[in-house]
């Protein structure tokens, strides 16, 4: 009899979840489907044109696709490295150490970030100029890093204060100063946390672009995916959504591999152990 | 401690190296630099050109591949100074008025040979205020697009726009290969397609003064002539012979074309493509002619260049251009702007000899557009020329299929209000604003602020300090020290990157700062303050509790799924998990543009998925994105659906930090799973994210991405008030840039700002005291 409940409860949530799913997948799918030439519903205003992978083959042979593609993943990947180490170290002074201040410096931090990066452009601009970043990828990979930072600051700083402080003690009391300590107990602790963070700021410079095709004028090579792509329907007139659809899905594989290789964080990680409360 | 000193030695070393290094760099070779197009193949002549040039003169040229002519203007603006700076820049003849007015480009003067080798539109299109500052090498434009298997060109040849019409409603409707097929279709919105017929009945968007120069302040749009037009395009309509649907677009005429349904339409050369692809038999045709047998002008745009005011080199870069003037040179660029011998391009040329070449005679629809552009009328060039984008949509939406619910509009009134919102949209772009100069009392009070705040810091500072004792300070002054040490590179990145372009944007809010002032603005105080509290916002109140409830319905939405999601998912099976979150994390990784315009796609009220799908089941259309009510519910439903993954994800993360034994005290309490749901998970939860969870609703209040999905809409009838998706920032955004007044936008997001920074703080207040209480 509790047997039948639980697996009548099972498909009810499998049926949630199914459902769910479907309404992620569809436009999805959608997508994949005019990338390929079949736009059933017109959106792209140019009719069904048949299943081919021209798009893609285009992609490559009129387009600087794996350029865009390469400087996205190195700026991505480093600024993921940096707001990783960035993020880490500040959430842990934030979480661990009383200081003067501290509130009032976490709540700058929040509320300097509800200005709309819209209307920061022109002043970003010159600072850009000034520091001689215009046209390097370097200057993608320092705003970008700080802008996740910043961001992702606040929620990590959140799940840092799940580990208690009597773990810290125990291992001062045996001799490790405040940096051992992170590396070597706190940030193994945080992993599923990490794992967000460095998804997040992938994902953020990796999307980024507004700041990328304001920084950028110097040829096609140097863009991002991002900017490149939006290149492609960026017409008044000459919007080649199958271009830009096959563009998509490409470039979010590597988004995808990057999350398949983070999938332990996530599952593994248990924090329990650590400290009996 | 030697070891140290000698590290920092060596670090100082590499510095200082690096800078001088920098600092005594060999002086440059002269090289000039050339923004070319979007299109490689033409930008590749140019660097033969440019072979060629260096070979004569030993001047060198680098020729950059740019992403789309549409940026030329800002990117120029932004670089005109700097190191990257153009010299030559390939440009929309539209879009010189900024930067003519803000003086960034050369004023130029050519030859009486060189004038004589162009059509006169090359240097008239790239005249500003009586003064030439480019020249064109390429148009865009339009004619008639015809079917050949259903009508020859001498049918509609010779005609006059009446006659033309006449034709088309004579026509009625022919089976055509099994479908019927009307001889004409148009889009009555779009003003750029449909200006030679308001022209033709005598209306016009900026009349021309005395000088010879367009007169921003004369708006012929509500004249005897366009009442004429309207009446005339309400005719065709009766007949059927404009697009049927209220939000049809351009793309629904050319599928129209594409699909047989019509014979004639008005187009460019951009979609040839799509119609051979599907078999048309297509051939271009002149306009018809006026009324009154003169020839009718289409609305153009002219591609050229220009150079650069700041540019190192200004005689040797004038000497390119003028060497890539050559007609050898035109041919080539114009050639490979087409795709050689693939002639699938939209350039035709402005050069007479390449007029004339055998590559443009030989290939009749590249003779026949070549011949409207010796006849074309270039778009308004001045700054205020693009405001009609603003308006034109929506009243002739109105006007010719009625308000929103379909009531109808009468025309008379909307064409008033139309040249009404363009006037006063170039009245304030033109208001002179006095310059205020900040008195020295003006610094000393700014100084006594600064003060002042300092010291009621430092009190309250060492106030907080005498509660402890004196070892208790100690300790706490030396962990405040090593915290603001490590956190000093954070700290210093964040300042720079979010701080001074806030206090930036603060100063650039009390100033004139504008198209028209791009460089010498000036302070003029509160003027811009004292503007948005005179004037108001119609429909501020509606706006503003809209965007309230949009922010905070995306982020209980987002945040309750996806923590049921993670506990959902916690409890699966390790694999099954995996593939269902390998699904869930899509929305989060495909860029939002491609997410929200399929969305559109699917949500459209007419040919969109979801409709498609409820007809095939029976059921009658739903207004989705129509329907002001339905509208807000649609975009709230999407933002969410995109922003859902993410809490997901972080609420996974979290679900492993919630101790078992909650859950387990709760379980011998007897609290079934959904108590359990929202008595521990969601609180805990919530607690943790809080920051977060504020952080997100302040990107929601500052949505940019929400116009992707409805552009603001469903609108009223009135032209210019906000439409019922239309968020606080994006509207007031669009408002002042309208006008192209970004002192004022400035403004508009500083009080939004403070409203946005109080809300948040006060929201933090209370979740900590109640979080504090909890514990």
């Amino acid at each position: 009899m509790r047997k039948k409940k639980i697996r009548f409860r099972n498909i009810g949530i499998h049926a949630i979840l199914i459902f769910l799913a479907l309404i992620v997948l569809v436009p999805f799918a959608y997508i994949l489907l005019i990338s390929f030439g079949k736009d059933i519903l017109d959106i792209t205003g140019y009719g069904d044109t048949g299943f081919s992978i021209g798009n893609y083959e285009r992609l490559f042979s009129d387009t600087k696709y794996l350029y865009w593609l390469g400087n996205s993943l190195i700026i991505s990947l480093v600024s993921m490295l940096i707001s990783l180490i960035m993020v880490s170290v500040a959430s842990n002074v934030f979480s661990k150490f009383k200081f003067a201040g501290r509130e009032a410096l976490f709540q700058t931090i929040l509320l300097i970030q509800i200005f709309p990066l819209t209307l920061m452009l022109v002043s970003l601009f010159k600072i850009f100029a000034a520091l001689e970043l215009l046209n390097k990828l370097l200057g993608l990979v320092i705003i970008d890093s700080v802008i996740a930072s910043a961001g992702l600051i606040l929620v990590s700083k959140g799940y840092f204060d799940t580990i208690p402080y009597e773990i810290d003690e125990a291992a001062m009391i045996d001799g490790a100063n405040r940096f051992q300590i992170l590396v070597h107990i706190t940030l193994p602790l945080v992993k599923p946390i990490l794992g967000i963070v460095a998804i997040q700021s992938f994902v953020l410079t990796y999307n980024e672009y507004a700041i990328a095709s304001m920084l950028i004028t110097s040829g096609a090579e140097k863009m991002t995916v991002a900017v490149g792509l939006q290149s492609l329907i960026y017409g008044q007139f000459q919007q080649n959504w199958g271009m830009y659809c096959a563009g998509a899905a490409l470039a979010s594989l590597p988004i995808f591999i990057l999350f398949y290789s983070f999938q332990k964080y996530f599952i593994g990680g248990l924090t329990e152990g650590g400290v009996k409360q | 401690m030697r070891k140290k000193t000698v590290l920092a030695l060596l670090l100082i070393s590499i510095i200082l190296s690096i800078i001088f290094s920098n600092i005594v760099k060999a002086e440059q070779d002269k090289v000039i630099t050339v923004w070319g197009s979007e299109i490689t193949r033409e930008n590749d002549v140019m660097r033969e050109i440019a072979q060629e040039f260096e070979n004569e003169t030993g001047i060198r040229v680098s020729v950059i591949d740019r992403r789309s002519l549409f940026d030329a203007p800002r990117d120029l603006i932004n670089n005109a100074q700097t190191k990257e700076k153009p010299d030559i820049v390939m440009i929309q003849h539209a879009d010189i008025g900024d930067l003519a007015v803000n003086g960034f480009l050369l004023e130029l003067d050519f030859a009486e040979e060189l004038k004589s080798a162009f059509h006169e539109s090359a240097f008239t299109s790239f005249e500003v205020k009586d003064k030439q500052y480019g020249i064109g090498y390429s148009v865009e434009t339009y004619g008639l697009v015809y079917n050949r298997d259903v009508i020859s060109s001498e049918q509609i040849t010779n005609l006059t726009w009446d006659e033309f019409f006449d034709y088309a409603v004579n026509f009625g409707t022919v089976i055509h290969n099994g479908k019927p097929m009307k001889a004409f279709i148009l889009n009555p919105k779009n003003m750029y397609f449909m200006y030679p017929i308001i022209k033709n009945y005598g209306g016009y968007y900026y009349g021309i003064d005395e000088n010879g120069n367009y007169n921003p302040f004369d708006v012929g749009l509500n004249n005897e002539g366009s009442k004429l037009y309207i009446e005339k395009i309400k005719s065709l309509m009766n007949h059927g012979l404009a697009v049927n649907s209220r939000n049809g677009t351009d793309n629904d005429v050319s599928a129209a074309f594409a699909n047989q349904e019509a014979a004639v339409i008005i187009n460019g050369f951009w979609q040839n493509s799509f119609y051979k692809q599907k078999g048309v038999n297509f051939g271009f045709a002149p306009l018809p002619m006026n009324n009154d047998k003169t020839v009718s002008s289409p609305y153009a745009t002219v591609n050229g260049f220009v150079i650069n005011a700041h540019s190192d080199y200004p005689d040797e870069t004038k000497a390119f251009l003028e060497f890539m003037c050559k007609d050898e040179y035109q041919q080539m660029l114009i050639e490979a702007g087409n795709n050689y011998d693939k002639k699938v391009g939209s350039r035709f040329p402005v050069n007479l000899s390449v007029r004339e070449s055998e590559y443009i005679k030989s290939e009749e629809m590249y003779d026949v557009m070549a011949g409207i552009c010796e006849s074309i009328e270039p778009v308004p060039n001045i700054p205020e020329g693009d405001i009609w984008y603003n308006y034109t949509d929506k009243a002739y939406q109105s006007i010719f299929y009625g308000d929103i619910n379909g009531n109808p509009v009468n025309s008379d009134d909307m064409l008033d209000e139309l040249s009404t919102a363009i006037l006063n949209d170039v009245k304030k772009m033109n208001v002179k604003i006095e310059k205020v100069d900040i008195p020295f009392l003006g610094y000393f009070f700014i100084g006594c602020f600064i003060a002042v705040c300092l010291a009621i810091l430092i009190i309250t500072f060492v106030r907080r300090r005498r509660k402890f004792s004196i070892s208790a300070n100690r300790i706490m002054l030396k962990a405040t020290f090593i915290s603001y040490l490590v956190l000093l590179p954070v700290l210093v990145l964040i300042g720079i990157f979010y701080l001074f372009p806030i206090v930036h944007n603060i100063y650039l809010s009390m100033t004139d700062y504008s198209s028209l002032n791009l460089v010498d603005y000036v302070f003029i105080g509160g003027y811009n303050y004292k503007t948005i509290f005179i004037e108001g916002l119609s429909g501020f109140a509606s706006m503003f509790a809209w965007t309230v409830i949009f922010a905070s319905s995306v982020m209980v939405i987002t945040f309750l799924t996806g923590t049921m999601l993670a506990t959902l998912l916690e409890k699966r099976k390790a694999k099954v998990a995996k593939i269902y979150k390998m699904i869930f994390i899509l929305p989060w990784v495909i860029p939002s543009v491609i997410m929200l315009l399929t969305w559109q796609g699917i949500l459209a009220t007419d040919g969109g998925a979801l409709n498609n799908l409820l007809n095939m089941l029976g059921f009658g259309k739903v207004m989705w994105l129509d329907n002001p009510y339905l509208a807000r519910l649609c975009t709230i439903f999407v933002v969410s659906w995109m922003g859902t993954p993410y809490y997901m994800f972080l609420a996974l993360g979290f679900l492993k930090s919630i101790p078992k034994d909650y859950y387990e005290a709760a379980m011998i309490e007897g609290a079934g799973k959904i108590k359990v749901f929202f008595a521990i998970t969601v609180p805990i939860i919530f607690r943790a994210l809080l920051p977060t969870l504020i952080m997100g609703f302040i990107m929601q209040f500052n949505n940019f991405g929400v116009y992707l999905l409805t552009s603001g809409g469903p609108f009223g009838s009135t032209l210019g008030a906000p439409g019922a998706t239309d968020l606080l920032i994006t509207y007031v955004y669009n408002l002042a840039y309208n006008t192209k007044n970004y002192g004022l936008a400035a403004a508009y997001s500083v009080i939004i700002f403070l409203f946005v920074a109080a809300f948040s703080l006060i929201t933090m207040k209370i979740g900590n005291s109640r979080f504090n209480e909890g514990k």
